[in-house]
């Protein structure tokens, strides 16, 4: 049975707030704001990462490619956490501009229904952009409340 | 440049949930929001252990997390590298952090079901910003959060409420000065009842209809923002209240989902539509609770941690005097009182008391109960009875009838909160002061007095 369940890929497509973790092989944490999930589907995502704050998260993924993805929909603080290991880490081509905006832009809506004005969410720099390819083999509800941080899907 | 940690305190007022990114023992990440990160000291943060239970697992195990926090104002992100510390669940630090949850889970109806479990504190080992993040130049270093317009403006409210002559005219030099000087524009003074249980509303400015009918407002004592305040006579400033209350409301709705524990409507919030901001001052002498002073504000950064410690020096100063005025000696000059004049032309109104509760009506419309009320009916009943129009203090204090206690009866305070209700009530009839510890009824047109065992 797939993680990854069709109401899933909808929720992780957002638009949501990203944050996402690494660590450097030393067990060091390492955070990051994430910019855009997709679902190309079975239990892999896409995720998309601003590249000037990606660096250490790219260099982490070199030398420890486990990683975790936290997506909330910042109205309802409906959250999910992914956990998989990355498989591929790139720079993204121009192509995915288009979709990138587009998700941007549905996320700046959403920000604007919690008190965030655009006027700050436009400074932030939004390309290039740092690809990652994730296979999620575990996924979690992090929602606050009762059985926050339990397992979906079978995850252990 | 690196920013001392108390250089990022509105990265710690929670209108932009934090991340924490921690790693288990075996190395797998782990990545949660926070609502909050709270400042402790200078080398210090805390963060309120409710539900994440994998980061405190994690961190038992592996101490080392980075945080990430943002500011509002300049959406600029910074990094914190942390190392747990240890985790408190008594003592100042808990009880801060676990007032501002009950506070919220009192509103959202979840009052003594959503509680802080521990209050995990971090040393902060660096601070890096995460360059790159913004277009454009960084945001000019911030300077001090306090300005010397505000303490400028303490030294003022501290002095006019030395000089003010009796209660009334402290609070309202508190109220107006508060605005006018400090920038505060809504605030309001509650005070509790002869209960004990209850808070009540007897000065407010700034909330134009809303304030005048507010006036006489009840707040349960462990309710609400201000209740939560005034039970624990703790300081309470929330900011992007919207924020915390869709929060709560998250976890409400997961409560309900999970069918635990039967939940209370949400209370709805008393005071500024809209509001963004709160701080509730306890007014508290030796551990006696003698008022709350409240301010608002549409803007989500109104009260910082600057704003709050002073205010608190001012919060102490007015329970002195309201404490003080709980108890003080009138000093009136003897005279038989005055007869009543011929009443002046006006409506004729009906008053109603109602027995059961001390209760009175006017026209048909709620006016005041309980301690006010009695003394408000003896008044009534001195003036139609035997034409009296000038009342002392004094004799009011000493009448058992209305049952106020020996000391600390608060009877000055009552007092304010009848003539204002009066004043949006039923302005023909008016509480005068005449000189210290005496007042006079004044009447315009006629009353109709009725008395009734209940409603």
């Amino acid at each position: 049975m797939p993680l990854i369940t069709p109401e899933l890929a909808r929720f992780l497509e957002g638009p949501n707030s990203i944050i996402v973790a690494t660590q450097d092989g030393q067990r060091m944490p390492e955070c990051a704001r994430g910019l855009l999930l997709r679902c190309p589907g079975g239990d892999d995502v896409t995720l998309w990462l601003p590249a000037a704050v990606a660096a250490r998260t790219a260099a982490n993924l070199a030398v420890e490619p486990r990683i975790a993805v936290a997506a909330e929909l910042p109205s309802a603080h409906v959250t999910r956490q992914l956990k998989g290991i990355a498989t591929r880490v790139l720079t993204a081509p121009d192509q995915r501009r288009a979709l990138l905006d587009e998700g941007w832009e549905a996320f700046v809506q959403q920000c604007g229904t919690v008190g965030l004005p655009r006027r700050l969410l436009d400074r932030v720099v939004r390309w290039p952009v740092t690809e990652i390819h994730i296979r999620v083999n575990a996924v979690f509800d992090q929602t606050p409340g009762p059985g926050a941080g339990e397992p979906l899907g079978g995850a252990a | 440049m690196t920013p001392s940690l108390p250089a990022l305190a509105r990265c710690f007022q929670g209108l932009i949930p934090a991340a924490i990114a921690t790693c288990a023992a075996d190395g797998t990440p782990n990545i949660t929001f926070i609502s909050q990160v709270h400042y402790v000291d200078p080398t210090h943060v805390a963060l309120s252990h409710q539900f994440f239970n994998k980061t405190k697992r994690n961190v038992a195990q592996n101490p080392h997390a980075c945080v990430e926090v943002m500011d509002p104002l300049t959406f600029e992100a910074w990094k914190l590298r942390v190392r747990f510390s240890r985790s408190e669940s008594a003592g100042p630090l808990f009880e801060a952090m676990d007032l501002r949850i009950q506070a919220i889970a009192s509103v959202t109806g979840m009052g003594g079901v959503f509680k802080l479990i521990g209050a995990d504190v971090y040393e902060v080992l660096s601070i890096e910003r995460v360059d790159g993040f913004l277009a454009g130049a960084p945001a000019p270093a911030e300077g001090p959060e306090f300005s010397l317009r505000q303490i400028l403006g303490v030294q003022i409210v501290s002095q006019q409420i030395n000089r003010a002559r009796d209660l009334d005219e402290t609070l309202e030099v508190l109220l107006a000065t508060l605005d006018q000087v400090c920038g505060f524009g809504q605030a309001m003074m509650l005070l509790p009842d002869e209960s004990g249980r209850r808070l009540v509303a007897i000065a407010s400015r700034g909330y134009g209809e809303e304030g005048l009918r507010g006036i006489g407002a009840e707040v349960a004592v462990g309710e609400g923002f201000i209740g939560a305040a005034a039970e624990q006579r703790q300081v309470l400033r929330i900011s992007n209240v919207e924020g915390q209350l869709r929060y709560g409301r998250a976890v409400r709705q997961r409560m309900e989902a999970t069918g635990e524990k039967a939940l209370r409507p949400e209370i709805p919030l008393p005071g500024l539509p809209g509001v963004q901001s709160q701080l509730a001052l306890p007014l508290v002498v030796q551990d006696r609770l003698v008022g709350v002073l409240a301010l608002e504000s549409r803007d989500p950064l109104a009260f910082g941690t600057w704003d709050e410690a002073l205010l608190q020096i001012l919060a102490n100063q007015i329970a002195v005097v309201v404490d003080h005025n709980a108890t003080r000696d009138d000093e009136e000059a003897a005279g038989s009182p005055a007869p009543a004049p011929a009443p002046a032309p006006g409506a004729r109104h009906a008053f109603t008391f109602f027995r059961n509760d001390d209760c009175v009506f006017v026209d048909g419309e709620y006016l005041i109960r309980n301690v006010p009320g009695k003394i408000f009916w003896k008044l009534l009943t001195a003036f139609q009875r035997d034409g009296r129009t000038e009342f002392s203090n004094r004799e009011l204090r000493l009448d058992p009838s209305l049952g106020l206690p020996p000391v600390k009866n608060n009877l000055e305070s009552r007092l304010i909160l009848l003539r204002r209700r009066l004043e949006q009530q039923c302005p023909d009839v008016r509480l005068v002061p005449v000189r210290r510890g005496r007042f006079a009824l004044e009447v315009t047109g006629s009353l109709e007095l009725v008395e009734r065992d209940s409603a």
